[in-house]
């Protein structure tokens, strides 16, 4: 599995604002992986939990226990087909 | 809202004290690592890009901020070595350093075990056409001698 974990879904599930989302998905310094559906459709972007954690830092509300979150995430999504 | 700098310093700007904390630890580990596996043959010059490619690496990084030690654990040695093994290979000029290093070496060797025969020595090898591979088996073992 690659460092590209995390879509936008994720960080909107673990509680923060649309505006924080969208800025993620928008920020153009951010490298990211688009993965399709099993038919072609979606193209759903993922990015890396390192660079993603950077700009959520800067939102006042960002907690740490939403950091724990999304380091969870990105941990089990990595060791998905290690098992 | 974030500048784009380059990336990898920008993500060890914004760590917390306690995540410096833990990525000293784990530099100090990679450190001993690399010195294991590669000795002097890795120059100076890169230890700062390769720490960078250590915070960058998405284990490394999981590790630091949350000292989670399922993946990356500091004290675990083998686990150190696969991990800085993995990192120094797939940097491509810390590769040709290996490689020039290497190279070096092996020059090195050849130098050395042909001023210890006798010119007379040198000629019959050369004559009966053994020279090349004797060459070859003293390099071989003196390589396979320093890493055992």
């Amino acid at each position: 599995m690659s460092a590209y974990t995390l879509s936008v879904a994720d960080i909107r599930d673990v509680g923060m604002s649309d505006y924080a989302t969208r800025s993620v998905m928008c920020d153009p310094s951010l490298d990211f992986e688009t993965r399709f559906g099993p038919k072609g459709g979606g193209g759903r972007r993922y990015f890396e939990y390192r660079q993603v954690l950077r700009i959520l830092r800067d939102f006042p509300k960002f907690t740490p226990q939403m950091q724990t979150e999304l380091a969870t995430i990105d941990q089990s999504r990595r060791l998905k087909g290690k098992e | 809202m974030t500048d784009p700098i380059l990336d990898g310093y920008n993500t060890l700007d914004n760590l917390t004290q306690n995540e410096t904390k833990r990525f000293e630890a784990l530099k100090v580990a990679f450190h001993i690592a690399k010195a294991e596996l590669y000795g002097s043959q890795l120059n100076a010059i890169m230890d700062a890009p390769l720490e960078i490619d250590l915070a960058k690496d998405a284990r490394a990084f999981n590790h630091i901020v949350t000292g989670d030690q399922t993946e990356i654990n500091p004290d675990d040695r083998e686990g150190m070595r696969a991990l800085t093994r993995e990192i120094v290979q797939s940097n491509e000029l810390a590769v040709r350093n290996l490689e020039f290093a290497s190279a070096s070496r092996r020059q090195a060797l050849k130098d050395e075990y042909l001023s210890s025969l006798s010119p007379f020595q040198r000629i019959a090898f050369f004559r009966d056409g053994s020279l090349e591979t004797r060459v070859e088996e003293y390099v071989i073992n003196r390589l396979d001698e320093r890493l055992g």
